[in-house]
């Protein structure tokens, strides 16, 4: 406090003040004011720690062999069908329910979000001439429940899965509601909760809910679409390049763009990722991405920059024209080969966004950035249909600040949703205020994390470091910070030695596609699978 | 012997009993052969001053209550369009069906269809007026007045579509203290604005420039001193003399010929919004002659659904007779034959150039989740015009009006199929998705009708609807220089038709 | 009739001044000049100004000019981040606990200490939010030869600070004004010379 002398207490002061010291004097067992209190209180404050007595020695636990015997008690494998029940891998138990980011993620596998779905094994899916969504109760003895069906690749015939964590009716405005709750399927025996290998009985009810799938679809014939790296190990060890074979592009109109200085490229390692999609949360807290909720997510308006693809691999397995459309062909889903990719703003060198924008609002910089100017762009939206990759996102609606007239809230509940998701409350303290908060009818897209790579030029010119390159670690993404494996690898592809240069170099690396010449500045590297084990 | 000078059958006949075929004198010819004599383009024996009581008539009188009726229709359909986008200002882009990846929807849309149908009164006016086909100048100021009002139509959506509209004028080159920033010239929406914008204003000049003699014929005929100095200052104080009408012919002229190539270059434009892009089944070099084509063949669809209104309704039926109609109806199923005729050079196309990503979109178009659009589209525009083999067919009022709104709904969703099915699923499997119209989507493009019919319900009450001088111009003399026949029983009579 | 001609005239004098209001537009400016009152008459003449020394009426030498306060004593930050920063009235404390104390702006500027709220300061240079500027990148950068881009010498080799080149002489400012434009033309103006070398891409200020 300002004017206080050391050791005298100041006339009015704050109540956290106060407080504090009354936890301390509890803590002590000794009265504020007194000598020895003062004293104590000096010293916590002069030392920064305090010095408890010494904890007892825990007390010896005994081996009680009466516990073995209920190992017993599990019950045996049901001869039927058996549900088995997960914690859902953003929500776990649901003890962050409302948090909306944790909601908006799609389950890697499923991609699902805003909810979750009883998860069927294809061919009983299609024997019960099931649609996504369709309504179907679970009957498991001791509780019933209804929740949407997904037909899940590689599911077992004879098992179905929920996800736990969903269904919370009191926790907020954000998450309450939202899914099932699988937790009333869950059996108490023999003193514990068990979640799986429970005996239960479906069968399809009336009526469907909307899954919010934040993929379109799920299949991919490779040989038609040379989109994602894969190779075997025997393949790879007999041709490095195995796997990124894709019909060459022609030559290009455009002069080539000059990169006298630092290039910022990317390379994600498809044998790393696993597709755990912290990129996508790491990339929202950094980048203000709002969320949009289910609504948005049904109606296609997903805002997340970043995206993990699954696909099942379907080489020509089944000779459909349509054989990549929606519903996979039991062939390819019955045993899937899971490919992930990350997906985001390519930075291509020749974009087709770029030559299309009427404003000026997305250009090329001069270190290989596709930059995206949210004061300059008023939306015509031809970027993202131009964009062969769709990584561009439109904002639909207003996620920066509520609506105000009471009239258009009524008319367009969406309205409400947007501001209880994005803008209630203290909800405007995460946003980071490095990057622009983009209101309605603007593009907007994974920038390579600018204010990063701003601040890296701005720390080099303030130690006076050149700028013409930047050494390994200098800008690190928020996607790259996240990435439990390393998978991604960001840098200056320019300067000598730099990782990025020698992973984009590298025989496994693959640029998509090259046919329409757009020259991204991300290099997949192939995915290699073991078919030695 | 002239034409002129030939059998008096040809001058004096009513509109029931043309035939569409011309008369043929058995050796009346100059070498002795058969001499073939058209039929007149304005029948029922009219002399010139019918030709302005007929035409001025509709200007002068208070609108019956056919025209209130259709008035105040089109008036609540213009209401919900301006209620519609006020919702749209305040909300955003969210209340339409539009998403990602399929960015653009029913605004574009409705775009490339306003602006299409508007190409038909200029191929009319400008270019039928150079090739000197007579048989225009029934038809040639409605349909000019319909480009014009097409035009304005389609000009709200390139700008209700912009997600902050409120900055849509930063696409104007202006000067300004910003570097100064000017736009992106390879982008075809810039190339756009200078497209439309020229179409609108060399069409709106070319109309109004071809009105200048009938809104002083209008002055003329006006008793009321208002009416009178109001059409007399829409007529430029428009003098009648030599001069005047020599001036008149050469701008008339001049502007015809700035006006031909718009009709090719304006679509061709708009097409390039498509054509420059890497989308497959946008990316292809057919989509400049195809969208001109197809633009061609739906305002000519919808110049014959609004002269059936105007024979039926508005006693035109002497000055856009059968013949008229026939006409139209050739060059419709001409176009459309064309329009077929893309449709199966793009599949074509789409199986030989050998490319994966052309061959599945266009196997998408016919067979996917939107092939109901695709088989509208291609039943309206293919099929249903070949009807028209038939003469019969050809000069049934009926069939014309149902086959033009056929036309014109199957040329709706040819835009439909284009826009909507090239980006529901194109490179990327994950990124596929579907798109449907919302109410607010209906309800623009309903009342964008609206706004439309207000326009020309209005032009039909205040203006002129055929072009009096130029139709004078086509009349025989010697029939229509007689006395006038102005007694009030006659107009009575005419009234009642 | 000559009655017919007025409307294309009338028509013509609103599209003359339709296209000269635009462009007037265009180029007006509303920042330069600009010079708000601010809750405290700071004065940054006595407290940033070079001395003048005088002798009065008992002989004593008095400064009547100003106490060369060194710019970054109150805006520290300039050279080390994106911000110049406004100081905390901490700063002012550190001379204002013995100095000046009776004098009018300096008993508000304590009554706003012992209330333990801030300032209210009226941003002057006040850049629209999708603006990111960075201070420390200007005033740090530095050409081939080393020198800084922006001049901190004038051309008779007298030291100056770097701050004068966008926001003007501060120091002889009574109430601090706006000198410059301010718009991005201006910005430009010297991002284009050649010999500056410095970035022209939108993203370096425009993220």
């Amino acid at each position: 406090m300002p004017g206080a002398a050391a050791g005298k207490p100041v006339p009015n002061p704050s109540l956290a003040w106060h407080f504090l010291r009354a936890g301390w004097a509890a803590r002590l067992a000794l009265e504020p004011g007194t000598p020895a209190f003062e004293a104590a209180w000096n010293e916590v404050l002069r030392s920064g720690s305090f010095q408890g007595p010494a904890p007892a020695a825990p007390p010896a636990r005994a081996l009680a062999p009466a516990a073995l015997a209920l190992l017993a008690a599990i019950p045996a494998a049901p001869a039927g069908l058996e549900l088995q029940l997960y914690p859902h891998l953003a929500l776990h138990d649901g003890q962050h329910g409302n948090n909306a980011w944790l909601h908006e993620f799609p389950d890697p596998i499923t991609r699902i979000s805003w909810g979750g779905a009883l998860s069927i094994a294809p061919r009983r899916f299609d024997e019960m001439k099931l649609a996504n969504g369709d309504l179907v109760e679970v009957d498991a003895g001791h509780g019933k429940l209804v929740a949407p069906a997904y037909r899940h690749a590689g599911m077992h015939y004879d098992q179905v899965a929920l996800p736990l964590g969903l269904g919370r009716t009191a926790c907020g405005d954000i998450g309450g509601g939202v899914g099932p709750n699988a937790f009333a399927l869950r059996l108490l025996a023999g003193g514990r909760p068990l979640s799986a290998g429970l005996p239960v009985t479906i069968r399809k009810v009336a009526g469907s809910e909307a899954l919010a799938f934040a993929q379109g679809s799920d299949v991919i014939d490779r040989e038609a679409r040379p989109l994602v790296p894969v190779t075997t190990l025997s393949a790879y060890e007999a041709n490095q390049k195995s796997g990124t074979e894709q019909q060459a592009g022609g030559p290009s109109a455009w002069p080539e763009h000059p990169y006298p200085n630092a290039r910022w490229a990317m390379a994600i390692d498809l044998s790393k990722c696993n597709g755990c999609g912290k990129c996508v949360i790491g990339c929202q807290a950094e980048n203000n991405v709002p969320v949009v909720g289910r609504r948005g997510i049904i109606d296609g308006r997903e805002m997340s920059w970043m995206r993990i693809d699954r696909y099942y691999d379907a080489p020509k397995k089944d000779g459909r024209w349509d054989a990549d459309v929606w519903d996979g062909p039991l062939p390819v889903v019955e045993e899937p080969q899971v490919l992930f990719e990350p997906m985001l703003c390519q930075h291509c060198e020749n974009a087709p966004c770029e030559t299309v924008c009427p404003f000026v609002a997305t250009m090329h910089s001069e270190d290989g950035l596709n930059q995206q100017i949210y004061n300059r762009c008023v939306g015509t939206r031809y970027c993202a249909n131009n964009c062969p990759f769709k990584v561009r996102r439109f904002n639909f609606w207003e996620y920066g600040k509520a609506q105000e007239s009471a009239l258009f809230r009524a008319l367009e509940p969406r309205i409400k949703r947007n501001a209880e998701l994005n803008t209630r409350g203290l909800m405007q303290m995460k946003n980071n205020p490095e990057v622009t908060v983009r209101n309605r009818g603007v593009m907007e897209k994974c920038s390579f994390c600018i204010q990063r790579i701003r601040e890296a030029r701005a720390e080099a010119t303030r130690d006076g470091k050149s700028k013409v390159h930047f050494p390994d670690g200098a800008v690190v993404p928020a996607c790259m910070e996240a990435c439990p494996t390393g998978a991604i690898t960001f840098g200056d592809v320019n300067a000598p030695g730099s990782k990025v240069a020698a992973l984009a170099a590298h025989p496994r690396a693959m640029k998509l596609l090259e046919a329409i010449n757009v020259k991204p500045s991300i290099s997949y590297l192939t995915k290699v699978r073991n078919d030695k084990a | 012997m002239t034409r002129h000078e030939a059998s008096p059958y040809a001058t004096v006949m009513d509109d029931s009993q043309l035939t569409g075929r011309p008369i043929v004198l058995a050796g009346a010819g100059p070498y002795g052969g058969d001499l073939e004599i058209p039929e007149p383009l304005v029948t029922g024996g009219k002399k010139w001053s019918d030709v302005d009581r007929d035409i001025c008539m509709h200007a002068e009188q208070f609108p019956t209550k056919k025209w209130w009726i259709a008035f105040s229709v089109a008036l609540t359909f213009l209401g919900v369009l301006v209620f519609s986008l006020i919702l749209l200002f305040y909300s955003g882009m969210g209340i339409l069906g539009i998403n990602s990846p399929v960015g653009w929807g029913s605004f574009i849309i409705n775009f490339v269809f306003w602006i299409g149908i508007g190409h038909a009164g200029t191929l009319i006016s400008a270019v039928l007026f150079l090739f000197r086909q007579q048989w225009r100048t029934g038809i040639n100021r409605a349909a000019e007045a319909m480009t014009l009002f097409a035009v304005a139509c389609a000009g709200i959506f390139p700008i209700i579509h912009l997600g902050r509209a409120w900055f849509a004028y930063w696409l104007v080159p202006y000067p300004n203290a910003r570097g100064p920033l000017w736009i992106n010239f390879n982008s075809p929406l810039a190339w756009d604005i200078f497209a439309i914008s020229t179409y609108g204003l060399v069409s709106a000049a070319f109309w109004y420039v071809g009105l200048l003699p009938d809104l002083a014929t209008v002055r003329d005929r006006a008793t009321h001193p208002w009416r009178k100095a109001i059409y007399n200052a829409m007529s430029f104080g428009w003098t009648g003399s030599h001069r005047a009408w020599r001036h008149y012919e050469s701008a008339y002229m001049i502007l015809a010929g700035l006006a031909t190539p718009l009709v090719f270059s304006v679509h061709t434009i708009v097409s390039f919004d498509f054509a420059t892009s890497v989308m497959p089944g946008w990316h292809t070099t057919i989509f400049p002659p195809y969208f001109v084509i197809g633009a061609i063949f739906s305002g000519f669809a919808m110049v014959i659904t609004l002269m059936t209104f105007m024979r039926g309704y508005f006693g035109m039926k002497n000055y856009v007779t059968l013949n008229h109609m026939e006409s139209m109806a050739k060059i419709l199923m001409l176009t459309g034959m064309l329009v077929g005729f893309a449709y199966s050079t793009e599949f074509f196309m789409a199986w030989y150039s050998g490319s994966e990503w052309e061959g599945f979109v266009f196997k998408n178009r016919a067979f996917g989740p939107y092939g109901w659009a695709y088989f509208i589209m291609f039943t309206c525009n293919a099929i249903v015009p070949q009807i028209f083999w038939w003469k019969k067919m050809r000069r049934h009022t009926w069939v014309l009006f149902v086959v033009s709104i056929l036309v014109n709904v199957g040329m709706w969703f040819e835009r439909y199929v284009i826009v909507v099915t090239s980006l529901h699923r194109d490179y990327l499997p994950s990124s596929w998705g579907m798109y449907s119209l919302t109410r607010w989507d209906f309800a623009i493009l309903f009342g964008s009708f609206g706004l439309f019919f207000t326009l020309f319900l209005l032009f039909v009450r205040f203006l002129p609807v055929v072009a009096i001088s130029e139709v004078k111009g086509v009349m025989d003399p010697k029939v229509a220089r007689s006395a006038p026949t102005d007694t009030v029983a006659a107009v009575a009579a005419h009234q009642e038709a | 009739m000559s009655l017919g001609r007025t409307p294309v005239r009338i028509l013509m004098l609103v599209l003359a001044v339709a296209v000269t209001g635009s462009f007037a537009y265009a180029f007006s400016n509303v920042r330069k000049g600009y010079e708000p009152r601010q809750p405290i008459l700071f004065r940054h003449t006595r407290m940033a100004g070079t001395p003048v020394w005088q002798t009065d009426a008992t002989g004593a030498k008095v400064n009547v000019g100003g106490f060369g306060i060194p710019c970054v004593y109150c805006h520290t930050m300039p050279y080390k981040g994106r911000h110049s920063t406004v100081p905390s009235t901490a700063v002012c404390m550190n001379c204002h606990t013995s100095v000046g104390l009776g004098r009018e702006w300096v008993l508000k500027m304590k009554d706003y200490w012992d209330r333990g709220e801030p300032i209210p300061w009226v941003k002057v240079h006040d850049l629209p939010d999708f603006v990111y500027y960075d201070h420390s990148a200007h005033l740090n950068a530095k050409n081939e030869k080393g020198e800084p881009k922006i001049p901190n010498k004038d051309a008779q080799g007298k030291p100056i600070n770097q701050c004068e080149a966008c926001h003007g002489k501060v120091e002889t400012m009574e109430i601090v004004s706006v000198q410059n434009t301010f718009n991005m033309q201006w910005c430009l103006d010297c991002h284009r010379k050649p010999d500056m070398k410095a970035p022209t891409d939108c993203i370096a200020c425009h993220r």
